[in-house]
C-alpha cells in the first residue's frame, strides 16, 4: 500500500518496512540501543518458535549463543525480529526480559526444564512462558471489561507515550468530558504527578472512586486497552464484563455504535448518579468485600437478612455484601468471628441490588438515546451469567436491570467454560477479574491474564500479556509493539538458516493477524476511507493549485493560456457567463495518461507485464487544475491567485470503461471573484458514484494582480539532520511512494528536523500526460503540487514514531498564488513545517520559494488525518513478489516444499470498495481482474471471490519459493474455477521449471483458506467446531 | 519456629503456586504483588494454603482485613513471615 500513500504520506510505509524486509538485513556493528526511552523500553517480550521441542531447544541454544557473542544487541530489534517472523503453530517460548544478562539466564531455565521430557509447561511470573498444549486454538478467546473499582490513580499513564490511540481516546474523552460541563477534562481525575503530595494523592483518590469519575475512567481506560489489543492483533471470539464494563463490551460487540454521543451519554449518567448520591436521593448502604461465596456468608447473616443483601458473586473467595450502615458492624464482627475476611469498599449506594430500582430511569434514558443492534460478537450477561440474546429489546431490558440485579460474574465464567472459552484477557485496568477467574476455574484447563495491573508497569506487563498469548499460539500483530521504535531485522542465525525450516517462507514476511490499526470497527474503516479519498484529493489539490499560479503567472489569459488548450476542461452543458456553469468530463485511461502514473496499490505489479500497476485514480492536483479551469470561465480577464477551504470527500477511481465527472462552479453573489465548484463522479464498475453527494468542493481564487508574498522566513529546525530517504529511494529505491515517472518532481531531500522538512522540487516538462494534448496548457503545475507533498511523506518517514505515519489530507484551508509558474526545469525550494499534530491529525504548512528565494505558493493549513495501517500490508504493496497476505494454518498440513495450507483473513479496511479494488488489481491478472469488477453480486461475495483466490496464489507462491526459490507476482497467476469448484491454476509468464502446484481453496465469512500440493490432487474442507472453523487438508 | 524456617515454608509454597512457577529469590524483601505477580485474592487462598500447611487456624482476617487498599503499595514478606512468627507460637490447632 503503500501507493497509497504513496502520495504524500507515503509515511506509514517507512520503516516499518525495513524491519519487516527480509532483505534489509542491518550490520550487527551498527546495532545499539538508542537511549530514548520511546524507542527502549524496560522490558521487551521474545517468542521464539520450532517446528518441535526439539527444534525449539536447537533454536533457543542458538539465540543463547548468539546473544553470548553479542552482548549490545539492541533487544528492540532481537524482539521484532523474532516476533514479527512468527508462523503459526509449532512449539513456541515466550520470555519477557529487561536486558540480555536477564534474558540469556531466562533462556538457560527454560532449555533446563524443556530438557526434562516430565515438563509440560512452564509459567514463570518472571516471563517464561511454554505449553506442551497451547490452549489456542482449540480453545476461544475472551475479552473482559472491568467495572467500576477497577480504576486506580495514574492507570495507564505509562501507555500513552507509546501508543497513539490510547492518547486519541484520552483525548477524545477529555474533549466530551468538557464540552459535558466538568470544570476539568477527565484525565485529570485519573493522571496525578508523579511527585504530588500524599494528602493531594488522597484527595484524588477518593475523587475518583466517586460515581461520576469512577464510571468515566474506567470507561475511558477500558476502551483505551481495547483499542491497543486490536492494534496488536487480538481478536476475541467472545465478551463479557462486570458491571459497568457491560458499556465497553455491548460496544466492542457492536451493540453500540462508538462515538462521540456515547461517551457523552455515558459521562453524563454517571453525573447524573452522583447527583443522586449527593442529594441523598438514593440511600446509603456499605459494600462489604467478604472472603467466601454467598450461600456460607447468608447461613452466618441470617439474623441480619434484613440489613443485608448479596450485590456481587465474583468468585468463591470474593462476595460483595451491601449492608446497611447501621447493621455493618454487626455482620463484619459476625464473620470476622469465623475468621472470615472482610473489607469495606469505597462506594455508598445499592448497585446490583433491588434497592436500585427505583433509580433506573435514567439508565433506561439512556439505552432509549443509544438504541442498540444485535451483537457481532457473541457477549455473556454478568446478571444471568448467560450468552445474551440477540434481540435488540432483549438486549436493552436486560441491561437495564443489570444495575439492580445482583452481579453473578462466577456463574458467567462456569457458563464460559462450559461453552469452551479457555482463555481470559481483562482489557480494562487493575486485574480485579483475572484473580475472579482464576479463583472460580482454579485446577482447570484455563489462562487469565490482565492486559493492566497496578503493580507493574503498562509496557511490561503488556509484554507479559504478549507473551502468554503468543506461547498459548493466539497470533497477534507484534509489529504494533515497535512500529513507533524504528525497528531494525537482525541476523541472528547463520544466513544459510534462515531459509528453511523456521521460516518457511524464506526473506517473505507473513502477516500475523487480519489487521492494523485502530481497526474493526465499521465506523473507523469508513472514517478511515473517507479520509483517504479526502488525502488523495487534496495531494492533487495543492498540486494544481501551484500550476494554477505558475500558470496564471506566465500570462493567465495568456498565449498558451487559452481554454482549448486547456486539458481538463470537458463538455460544457450549461453556461451562463458570470454566473454559473455545469461540465462534464470523460475520465479515460486512454487520453488521461497521467493517471497510470499515479495508482493505488502502488507499481510494478507483475514481472510479465511492465505495465501492469495499481488502480488509477485522480490525483488531487488535477482536481484542482480541472476546477481551476472550469472556474475560469466564468472570470474571463482574472489570474488564478488561489483556493480557500478545499475539501477532499472521496477518491476518484479510473476503470477499464471511462468515467464521467461533473463538475459544477458558480459565482460567489458576494465575491465575483472567487467560485465556488462541487465535482461529483458518477462512478463506474470499480467504484459506484455518489452524484447527490460532491467527491470534491472548493473555491476558486482569481484577482487582478497576485498577492505580495510575505517576507521569506528562516527555518530553523530542532535537533536537524540529514533525510532518512533521498529523492530515488522514496520513489524507486524504496519504493515509499507510488508516484511514477511522470510525477518524480522531488530530486533532493536536503534536511529534517521536529519541526519539518526541506528539500527541492524540479519543474517537469508536462509532455505525455494527455493523449490528445501533447503539450498541455495548465492553470496550475499540478505535477509540482504534487511533488510538494511527496516531501510531507518523508518527513513522516524519517520520524521515530513509525505509526500513523499514512497521513491522509482532507482540507485544504488555503492556498495562494504569489506569482506566476516556473518555467520547466526550475528548481523550487519547497519547505513544510508541521504545525501542530495529534495522534489523529497533522497540520502542516507548505511554502514552495523560487530560485530569488521569494515565496511564490503557499498551502496552509494542510490538514491531514493520520492512519495506522497493517505493516503486512503496507509491505506487499510495496513489493508484491516478495510478501504474502496469508499466513500458514493449520500448521500440520504444512509439509515444507510438498504441501502449503494457509488462510488469509480480509482486513476490514481491505474491503472497503476503492482499497479492495486496488488490491484486486495487483494480485488478480487482467483476465480475472475483468471478470472481478463485472461480478454481479453482494459485497461480501465480492470480497469472498477476491480473498479466496488470494489465498491459492499465496499457497502457489510460498510452496514454489520452497521448492524453487523463484518469487512469482500473484497477477501473474490465473486461478480458475470449474462449474463442479475444481480450481486450476495457470502462469501466465511461459514455460515453468515444472507444473505449478494443485490447489483447493475455500471461503467462509471473515476467512479464505488455501491448500497447494505439487503433483497431487488436494482436497480442502472447512468445519466449524465449537465455534471455531477448523480445516483438513488431503492430498493424494 | 524461627523466622528462617517459616520463610522456607512460605517459600516452598510460593515458589509453585496456584500453577505459578517463581524462578527467582524469595526473601523477606520479596514484593507479594510486585515481585510475586499475586492479587489480593491470591492472598487469602494463601492464607487458606498455609493453615493447611501448618495445621492451624490463624487469624489471618487481622493480616489481611485491609489488603484490598494495601493493594496500592507492595507488601514484603518480611510482613507476612513475622505475622506467622508471632502467631505459630501461641495458636491453637484447627479443630
Amino acid at each position: 500500500m503503500t501507493r497509497m500513500s504513496y502520495n504524500t504520506h507515503g509515511t506509514q510505509v517507512g520503516n516499518v518496512s525495513d524491519g519487516a524486509t527480509g532483505a534489509m538485513l542491518v550490520p550487527l556493528a551498527t546495532v545499539a540501543d538508542a537511549s530514548d526511552p520511546y524507542l527502549r523500553w524496560e522490558t521487551e517480550v521474545f517468542v521464539l518458535r520450532g517446528d518441535d521441542r526439539t527444534a525449539l531447544r536447537q533454536r533457543l541454544q542458538t539465540l543463547a549463543d548468539f546473544l553470548a557473542q553479542h552482548p549490545a544487541i539492541a533487544l528492540k530489534d532481537l524482539a521484532f525480529t523474532l516476533n514479527t517472523a512468527l508462523t503459526p503453530g509449532g512449539s513456541r517460548l515466550a520470555v519477557v526480559a529487561e536486558s540480555v544478562e536477564t534474558l540469556r539466564a531466562r533462556l538457560g531455565r527454560a532449555a533446563e526444564r524443556l530438557a526434562d521430557p516430565h515438563c509440560k509447561q512452564i509459567k514463570d511470573t518472571r516471563g517464561i512462558y511454554y505449553f506442551d498444549e497451547p490452549l489456542h486454538p482449540q480453545g476461544k478467546l475472551a475479552l473482559l471489561f472491568p467495572g467500576e473499582g477497577g480504576q486506580y490513580l495514574n492507570m495507564l499513564r505509562d501507555l500513552l507515550p507509546h501508543f497513539p490511540e490510547v492518547r486519541a481516546h484520552f483525548e477524545q474523552c477529555d474533549r466530551l468530558s468538557v464540552q459535558g460541563g466538568r470544570p476539568k477534562p477527565i484525565s485529570q481525575a485519573v493522571l496525578l504527578p508523579e511527585a504530588a503530595p500524599a494528602e493531594e494523592r488522597q484527595q484524588a483518590e477518593r475523587e475518583l472512586w466517586r460515581l461520576d469519575n469512577a464510571i468515566a475512567a474506567i470507561l475511558m481506560a477500558d476502551w483505551s486497552l481495547y483499542e491497543l489489543l486490536h492494534n496488536l492483533g487480538l481478536r476475541p471470539d467472545v465478551l463479557a464484563s462486570h458491571s459497568a464494563g457491560e458499556f465497553s463490551a455491548l460496544t466492542a460487540a457492536g451493540c453500540f455504535e462508538h462515538n462521540d454521543t456515547l461517551i457523552t451519554e455515558l459521562f453524563a449518567l454517571g453525573r447524573l448518579l452522583r447527583r443522586q448520591e449527593d442529594e441523598g436521593e438514593i440511600p446509603e448502604y456499605v459494600l462489604l468485600a467478604v472472603s467466601a461465596e454467598s450461600d456460607a456468608i447468608m447461613k452466618v447473616l441470617a439474623p441480619q437478612q434484613d440489613a443485608v443483601c448479596v450485590a456481587m458473586n465474583n468468585c468463591p473467595h470474593q462476595t460483595v455484601l451491601a449492608c446497611l450502615p447501621s447493621a455493618t458492624a454487626v455482620v463484619e464482627k459476625e464473620l470476622t468471628a469465623r475468621g472470615i475476611i472482610c473489607e469495606r469498599l469505597p462506594f455508598s449506594r445499592p448497585y446490583h441490588t433491588p434497592l436500585f430500582e427505583p433509580f433506573l430511569a435514567p439508565v433506561a434514558k439512556l439505552y432509549q438515546t443509544l438504541g442498540v443492534r444485535s451483537p457481532r460478537i457473541p457477549i455473556y450477561s454478568c446478571i444471568t451469567g448467560q450468552r445474551f440474546p440477540d434481540d435488540p429489546e432483549a438486549i436493552r431490558r436486560l441491561s437495564i436491570e443489570h444495575w439492580a440485579r445482583p452481579v453473578e460474574f462466577a456463574r458467567m465464567i462456569e457458563t464460559m467454560y462450559v461453552d469452551g472459552v479457555r482463555l481470559f484477557v481483562e482489557c480494562g485496568p487493575r486485574g480485579h477479574l483475572t484473580s475472579f477467574v482464576q479463583d472460580s476455574l482454579r485446577g482447570r484447563s484455563f489462562e487469565a491474564i490482565a492486559a493492566n495491573v497496578v503493580h507493574r508497569s503498562g509496557l511490561t506487563q503488556l509484554n507479559h500479556m504478549a507473551a502468554l498469548l503468543a506461547a498459548h499460539h493466539v497470533p497477534l500483530r507484534f509489529e504494533h509493539l515497535y512500529n513507533r521504535r524504528d525497528p531494525q531485522r537482525i541476523q541472528w542465525e547463520q544466513s544459510g538458516e534462515h531459509k528453511l525450516p523456521e521460516h518457511p517462507l524464506g526473506g517473505w514476511t507473513p502477516p500475523t493477524s487480519a489487521v492494523d490499526a485502530p481497526r474493526s470497527m465499521t465506523f473507523r474503516a469508513t472514517v478511515m476511507q473517507r479520509y483517504f479519498g479526502v488525502m488523495e484529493q487534496f495531494l492533487d489539490l495543492e498540486r494544481e493549485m501551484t500550476e494554477a499560479f505558475l500558470a496564471s503567472r506566465c500570462g493567465a489569459r495568456g498565449a498558451d493560456a487559452t481554454p482549448l488548450a486547456w486539458p481538463l476542461l470537458g463538455d460544457i452543458i450549461r453556461h451562463e457567463p458570470g454566473r454559473e456553469l455545469l461540465m462534464r468530463r470523460r475520465m479515460d485511461l486512454a487520453e488521461d495518461l497521467y493517471a497510470s502514473d499515479h495508482t493505488l496499490g502502488a507499481r510494478h505489479a507483475s514481472a510479465v507485464d511492465p505495465t501492469h500497476h495499481g488502480l488509477p485514480f485522480l490525483p488531487m492536483a488535477f482536481s484542482l487544475e480541472m476546477m481551476a479551469e472550469a472556474a475560469s470561465l466564468l472570470v474571463p480577464g482574472k489570474r488564478l491567485v488561489g483556493f480557500r477551504r478545499v475539501r477532499l470527500q472521496r477518491w476518484v477511481p479510473f476503470d477499464d470503461e471511462p468515467t464521467t465527472v461533473e463538475l459544477t462552479a458558480r459565482v460567489l453573489p458576494e465575491a465575483p471573484d472567487e467560485v465556488a465548484v462541487e465535482v461529483r463522479d458518477w462512478g463506474n464498475a470499480v467504484c459506484p458514484g455518489n452524484a447527490a453527494s460532491p467527491a470534491v468542493t472548493g473555491v476558486v481564487l482569481f484577482g487582478d494582480h497576485y498577492p505580495e508574498p510575505p517576507p521569506a522566513e528562516d527555518f530553523p529546525l530542532t535537533n536537524e539532520g540529514p533525510c532518512r530517504y533521498t529523492a530515488h529511494q522514496l520513489y524507486e529505491g524504496e519504493h515509499r511512494l507510488f508516484h511514477g515517472p511522470l510525477f518524480q518532481a522531488l530530486v533532493s531531500t536536503d534536511r529534517q528536523g521536529d519541526e519539518g522538512i526541506e528539500g527541492h522540487l524540479q519543474t517537469r516538462p508536462h509532455s505525455g500526460l494527455f493523449r490528445s494534448h501533447p503539450q498541455p496548457n495548465f492553470l496550475l503545475d499540478p505535477l509540482l503540487i504534487d511533488a510538494s507533498t511527496h516531501l510531507l511523506g518523508c518527513w513522516h518517514l524519517g520520524c521515530a514514531d513509525q505509526t500513523g505515519r499514512v497521513v491522509l489530507p482532507y482540507e485544504l484551508g488555503a492556498v495562494t498564488f504569489y506569482g506566476p509558474r516556473p518555467a520547466v526545469g526550475t528548481k523550487i525550494q519547497c519547505r513544510v513545517r508541521i504545525e501542530r499534530q495529534s495522534a489523529r491529525q497533522v497540520s502542516h504548512r507548505i511554502d514552495l520559494l523560487g530560485p530569488d528565494g521569494r515565496l511564490w505558493c503557499r498551502l496552509a493549513p494542510a490538514e491531514y488525518w493520520r492512519f495506522y495501517w497493517p505493516l503486512e500490508y503496507v509491505d506487499f504493496f510495496r513489493r508484491k513478489e516478495q510478501f504474502l497476505l496469508g499466513k500458514r494454518w493449520p500448521a500440520d498440513a504444512n509439509v515444507p516444499g510438498q504441501v502449503c495450507c494457509l488462510r488469509v483473513d480480509p482486513p476490514d479496511d481491505l474491503c472497503q470498495t476503492v482499497q479492495r479494488a486496488a488490491l484486486a488489481r495487483v494480485t488478480l491478472s487482467r483476465a480475472e481482474w475483468g471478470r472481478f469488477r463485472l461480478l454481479k453480486v453482494s459485497e461480501e461475495e465480492r470480497t469472498t471471490w477476491l480473498f479466496g483466490r488470494i489465498a491459492a496464489k499465496d499457497a502457489i507462491r510460498a510452496l514454489w519459493f520452497e521448492r524453487h526459490g523463484q518469487r512469482l507476482f500473484p497477477a501473474d497467476l490465473e486461478v480458475e474455477v470449474s462449474e463442479d469448484g475444481r480450481a486450476t491454476a495457470r502462469y501466465r509468464g511461459g514455460v515453468l521449471a515444472e507444473e505449478l502446484p494443485r490447489v483447493a481453496f475455500a471461503s467462509v465469512p471473515g476467512m479464505s483458506v488455501a491448500a497447494a500440493a505439487f503433483g497431487r490432487s488436494v482436497q480442502l474442507t472447512l468445519q466449524r467446531r465449537d465455534g471455531a472453523w477448523t480445516a483438513a487438508v488431503a492430498w493424494e | 519456629m524461627t523466622q528462617e524456617q517459616i520463610l522456607n515454608d512460605v517459600a516452598s509454597i510460593l515458589r509453585n503456586f496456584n500453577g505459578r512457577e517463581y524462578s527467582g529469590d524469595i526473601g523477606l524483601d520479596t514484593r507479594f504483588f510486585g515481585d510475586l505477580g499475586l492479587a489480593s485474592i491470591d492472598a487469602v487462598v494463601l492464607g487458606e494454603t498455609l493453615e493447611a500447611h501448618y495445621g492451624r487456624k490463624l487469624p489471618f482476617h487481622l493480616f489481611m482485613a485491609d489488603l484490598g487498599r494495601r493493594a496500592v503499595r507492595d507488601i514484603p514478606l518480611g510482613e507476612l513471615v513475622a505475622f506467622l512468627h508471632n502467631h505459630l507460637n501461641i495458636s491453637t490447632t484447627i479443630g
